[in-house]
């Protein structure tokens, strides 16, 4: 015969306050967990969405780790378009990007004393072709010889300024002028949304080169990485790489595999802690209920069934935190902007995080009544039913 | 009724048999395209070919047509052998690779990075062995043994380009030197 739901649901009531400690606990542990998985999936986002599967890179060989440190002869795309076969085209336009990548501090005006970094962007209109993700979510593309640039959804989060501040009109300063902003844009989540975007030829002026970092090519299918590598490897005498979009985005995100092992260690640190707070609630919980148990044991219920119970009622309390935590992060961490070297992203809670952050809650229900409803059963019937 | 239940149960296992593609057959249509080729018998030499000459030399001088040998390490870039086509960079053995540099860690010493990359152009040349169309075969040469990265080499073969631009070497003959 076993214990009714009922019986666990009514035991929660019993100590509001002891509930609340064990709501806050657990409601802690999973915010924990969901936040760790909101960093991590929201990381592998930003640079998986980054990389096309038909996308290849040229760049400058000896420059493979960056792609800002790269300099190649601004010929390319022109001899990428005569020899390489396989490269998408539409209306006989070919997706073929040349590219300027450059770190360097954006402010407000000459006297600003932030010195924010920001990854500056030369691009032609080939690159909303090949950076499919792309669009103009407000005002308009800039035009070339105006100084006009796009900022990227999540820029102003670099810039310590909010949405507003940095809208179309405003204005940024570097390389000794200013750049009106004429639009935003956004990039399917990935960290080109950290980044502004301007005219190629633009920031070339006002760089004063006339090198590219990199070439971006779409091909029809992602077999055309083949032709790209035998032109990179044929043409020495231009000094490239090509490299798959995707690749390269992946080892970048394999450089900060460490910083997302850390965030979990972090994380379970801190969530054993919450952890073992839950089972000092739930050792105090059961300590004072050892008559109980005892009475409940002389009525003939077996102690697999008693734990049972207890696990029940634990569960309970962890789930309903769990719901809190769950409603918490949908509302206030999803999305949050996080800043990183390579410029910005949004924490993730998507179903992946969710479903982690469920799991941690149960480990709390679970693992949180065991033991001490173990502790509780040990006693013979005799001396529970004589305890205070 | 009967003949038209039978007729009817016959036409739907064949579509359904038509729309299932043996998973064992897919590979072996691409294949026609794609086929991973094999290198040519007596591509790898046991005996060094006389005479090999410098890339740096070689470039200036070699014309397209023209049998070369020429003798270099397979270095030059991070990456210099192929993954899926017969192809390689060989350097100049003159030109000296981060191994050689005091206390350098480079993982990749052959990359030869501590050069000028104008200097690595210049003393760099592509071996590549081809099939009937001039094409890079669909085979890494690291599968021949003893091809890796700082190998030395002796190969002979006939220039594809040079001059001005980069030596393309279409390769008939490579001796690994011990």
């Amino acid at each position: 015969m076993g214990l009714p739901l009922d019986y666990a649901i009514r035991n929660l009531g019993r100590s509001p306050v002891r509930l609340g400690l064990s709501l806050a606990g657990s409601t802690l542990v999973a915010l924990l967990a969901l936040t760790a998985a909101g960093f991590v999936r929201g990381m592998d986002r930003s640079l998986a969405t980054q990389g096309s599967p038909d996308n290849v890179l040229f760049y400058g060989a000896g420059s493979e780790e960056s792609i800002e440190r790269s300099e190649i002869n601004p010929a390319v795309p022109a001899l990428v378009e005569a020899h390489v076969p396989g490269v998408r085209r539409r209306a006989e336009v070919p997706y073929i990007s040349p590219e300027v990548h450059i770190q360097t501090t954006v402010r407000r005006s000459p006297e600003d004393p932030q010195n924010p970094q920001v990854l500056v962007r030369g691009i032609t209109p080939a690159a909303w072709l090949v950076h499919s993700g792309a669009r103009v979510t407000e005002g308009r593309a800039p035009e070339a010889g105006r100084d006009e640039l796009l900022v990227g959804r999540l820029v102003h989060r670099r810039l310590g300024l909010t949405p507003e501040e940095l809208g179309p009109g405003s204005r940024l300063w570097f390389y000794d002028r200013y750049w009106t902003v004429v639009g935003r844009f956004e990039s399917a989540g990935s960290v080109a949304e950290s980044e502004i975007w301007c005219p190629l030829s633009d920031l070339q002026i006002a760089t004063r080169r006339e090198n590219l970092s990199c070439v971006v090519v779409t091909f029809d299918s992602p077999d055309g990485f083949d032709n790209a590598d035998i032109f990179a490897r044929q043409r020495l005498d231009l000094e490239l790489v090509a490299r798959r979009e995707q690749d390269y985005y992946g080892a970048l995100a394999r450089f900060f595999a460490p910083v997302k092992l850390l965030v979990w260690i972090t994380a379970v640190l801190i969530a054993s802690g919450g952890l073992v707070g839950g089972l000092n609630t739930m050792y105090a919980a059961f300590a004072s209920r050892v008559r109980e148990v005892g009475a409940l044991q002389a009525m003939g219920f077996g102690r697999a069934t008693i734990v049972k119970s207890l696990v029940q009622e634990s569960s309970l309390a962890a789930a309903a935190g769990t719901f809190v935590a769950i409603v918490l992060a949908v509302l206030f961490l999803n999305d949050l902007t996080v800043q990183f070297s390579l410029g910005a992203f949004g924490l993730a809670i998507d179903g992946v995080a969710v479903l982690l952050g469920i799991a941690a809650g149960l480990v709390v229900g679970i693992c949180g009544a065991i033991p001490p409803a173990i502790r509780c059963l040990r006693l013979p019937i005799t001396e529970a039913l004589k305890a205070a | 009724m009967r003949w038209t239940c039978v007729s009817m149960v016959i036409l739907a296992t064949s579509v359904l048999m038509a729309g299932c593609d043996d998973p064992a057959d897919a590979p072996a249509a691409r294949r026609g395209t794609d086929a991973a080729s094999t290198l040519p018998a007596g591509l790898l030499l046991t005996a060094a070919p006389p005479e090999p000459r410098n890339i740096a030399d070689l470039r200036d001088t070699a014309r397209p047509g023209a049998r070369v040998v020429l003798r270099g390490v397979v270095a030059g870039r991070a990456e210099p052998i192929a993954s899926n086509r017969a192809m390689l960079t060989l350097l100049d053995a003159a030109i000296r690779t981060c191994d050689s540099v005091p206390g350098d860690s480079c993982p990749t010493p052959w990359d030869a990075c501590c050069e000028p990359s104008d200097v690595l152009a210049r003393h760099s040349a592509t071996i590549q062995v081809v099939d009937e169309s001039g094409q890079p075969l669909r085979v890494s040469l690291s599968s021949m043994p003893g091809i890796r990265p700082a190998a030395r080499l002796v190969v002979t073969g006939k220039v594809r380009s040079g001059g001005e631009g980069s030596l393309v070497v279409d390769a008939d003959g490579i001796f690994v030197e011990r």
